[in-house]
């Protein structure tokens, strides 16, 4: 098991992403736990606030191009998507607060690469996350 | 009913071809010289030109260009009593319809004209509509001019699309483009990451699943298809989808139904379908690991997206494109650029195409800081070096003898990296001035560390 961990953290050592939350529920803290866990060695940037996300997005992004959004309600998701010209360059997977049809169609405007709830199984979320690195950083040829 | 115009010199001739064309419904005027067909020409717009090659006052071949430069661009049908094969090859180099040989039947004349008409027809409804939303895809060299034509026909209809390319070449924006350019643009234009997707839950994404149907699905479901409903579906990286989820997604484009796991229900999707793809997907159905009949269901229409290296006449509206966006990003004045910088730009043969052009820009943005141009200097170091390489490496290849010579003075690394230190340090000191402080911001040297360097290469120090 050790064995695997460290291969995994070797391919995903220098690899670094963005999270976002505002919530306090127990997705937020599962979630960071299982990424902490299947990514040892991951850069995690976190927000936990609306307007420390956006100051964030309007620096230079330094070689950030995933981002996980956890969406704590409707208010926020709208919030998120008047960023939608600052994150036409980051691969999104999106954690939505409830599973209402508006609430989808809504997220689906950020285009994520990603989309799922916040009672959603973290695994999946942290294994797309996993894959996401990898794929980003091994398509970079720069 | 079309308008035809026919530029001919023999009366009999003119009046039975009118009298045909009028029976077929269309309105016929006649011409019987250049300058006479000119006129009516630049008058009223025509659909066809029937030209005759013989005329009283010059060759209607000279004519045919200045007929295919109205405002109406008429097709042109050549006609002529006279046989001449090169004039036929000039009729048709110059963008003649047919070229056609009197004496001819009414049948292979009015086929001609039918055929002629059709293609018009096409022509126009094809055509990329003058307002064609680009969603961000910059560029007018002929390959993506060609490639915009795609996406204005893809926009058009409802076929399946699948476009190709290497990474970074945009494929996603031209995904997006015939979204919005389509009459589904007001619907969701939903996206699967198949390479993200791990290949246990690829299935349950795209067509949802049941309450306990499986260990973990503690929720009913909704798949990726079903949101699909009305809009596009955009399946990012085809090739990677897993054989078993292939064969069912076959089905689900077949018959636009598909049931979600542990239904038994069949649910109805009204998507349109683009799919993209890196890889060679017909070298993945000869290894067998893709689905010829999938393949041949996603590419109605294909697109294929030419390297940022094939089209490099369109680097500088790229560079004023995405600067502008990045300093529109960070809130800074719209930065210039010094010409050397852009000749670099096109020099180098960017890999990563597009997307590694953008990721230049914000690097050399980042280097230049508060500096108003870019110059080829704020470049990242890689691609300097890569530059600088591929300048001197012809030069390197043709001089063997300096090479040998080289190699007899060649320097032991240590003295090497002290001759690089001292030239660093006496650029940054001639930079500087006498400013220390900024000399250590710079190089990010400890104040100690940078008097000590200046010490042991005796290069003067700021005072």
């Amino acid at each position: 098991m050790l064995v695997i961990i460290l291969l995994f953290k070797g391919v995903i050592e220098d690899m670094a992403f963005l999270f976002y939350t505002n919530s306090s529920g127990k997705t937020k803290k599962q979630l960071q736990e299982i990424i902490h866990a299947r990514m040892p060695g991951e850069e995690m940037e976190v927000y936990r606030t609306f307007d420390s996300l956006s100051n964030r997005l309007l620096r230079p992004l330094e070689g950030l191009s995933v981002a996980v959004l956890l969406v704590s309600s409707m208010e926020d998701l709208s919030n998120i998507l008047t960023l939608c010209n600052v994150l036409w360059d980051m691969r999104l997977i999106l954690i939505l607060p409830d599973r209402n049809h508006e609430t989808i169609m809504k997220g689906h405007q950020l285009r994520p690469r990603f989309l799922t709830h916040a009672d959603c199984n973290p695994t999946e979320v942290a294994e797309v996350l996993c894959n996401m690195l990898k794929k980003y950083t091994q398509m970079r040829p720069f | 009913m079309a308008h035809i115009l026919i530029i001919d010199d023999e009366s009999c001739f003119t009046d039975m071809l009118s009298t045909m064309v009028g029976d077929m419904g269309h309105h016929v005027t006649s011409a019987y010289s250049i300058e006479d067909g000119m006129q009516k020409a630049s008058m009223q717009p025509f659909d066809i030109v029937l030209l005759d090659v013989q005329l009283p006052d010059g060759s209607g071949l000279d004519l045919l260009p200045k007929i295919q430069a109205l405002p109406s661009s008429p097709e042109v049908i050549i006609i002529t009593g006279y046989g001449n094969p090169d004039g036929a090859e000039l009729a048709i180099k110059n963008g003649a319809w047919d070229y056609i040989q009197k004496p001819f039947s009414i049948y292979t004349m009015t086929l001609l004209l039918v055929r002629a008409l059709q293609y018009r027809e096409a022509k126009h409804s094809n055509r990329m509509p003058f307002l064609l939303k680009r969603c961000g895809i910059v560029g007018n060299s002929n390959k993506m001019e060609s490639c915009l034509e795609l996406l204005a026909s893809a926009a058009a209809n409802e076929a399946n699309v699948l476009i190709m390319g290497e990474t970074g070449t945009g494929k996603e924006l031209f995904a997006r483009a015939i979204h919005k350019n389509s009459k589904r643009a007001q619907n969701s234009f939903i996206i699967v990451d198949c390479a993200a997707l791990p290949s246990t839950i690829v299935e349950s994404v795209l067509f949802g699943h049941e309450k306990g149907v499986f260990t973990g699905a503690d929720k009913h479901r909704d798949g990726l298809i079903k949101q699909a409903d009305g809009g596009t579906l955009f399946l990012d990286e085809v090739g990677e989808l897993p054989l078993s989820t292939q064969k069912a997604f076959l089905r689900v484009l077949q018959e636009r139904s598909f049931r979600p796991i542990g239904s038994k229900m069949e649910i109805k999707s009204d998507f349109r379908l683009v799919a993209a793809t890196n890889r060679n997907l017909e070298d993945m159905v000869n290894t067998g690991s893709f689905r010829n009949d999938l393949l041949f269901r996603l590419r109605t229409i294909t697109i294929e997206l030419p390297p940022l290296k094939e089209h490099i006449e369109d680097i500088k509206e790229l560079v004023f494109y995405y600067i502008a966006k990045l300093c529109g990003r960070y809130g800074n004045d719209i930065k210039g650029f010094s010409p050397d910088f852009l000749e670099a730009l096109i020099t180098y043969d960017w890999p990563g195409n597009i997307r590694e052009l953008v990721h230049t820009l914000e690097r050399a943005l980042a280097i230049a800081h508060d500096e108003s141009t870019l110059f080829p200097k704020h470049l990242p170091m890689d691609i300097r070096i890569k530059l600088v390489r591929a300048n001197i490496e012809p030069v390197e290849a043709n001089t063997s003898k300096k090479q040998a010579a080289g190699r007899a003075l060649f320097l032991r690394m240590e003295d090497f990296r002290k001759n690089m230190d001292k030239e660093y340090l006496h650029d940054l000191i001639a930079r500087v001035g006498n400013n220390i402080k900024e000399a250590c911001r710079l190089s990010g040297l400890s104040r100690s560390h940078l008097y000590s360097l200046l010490k042991e290469y005796n290069i003067s120090k700021p005072e």
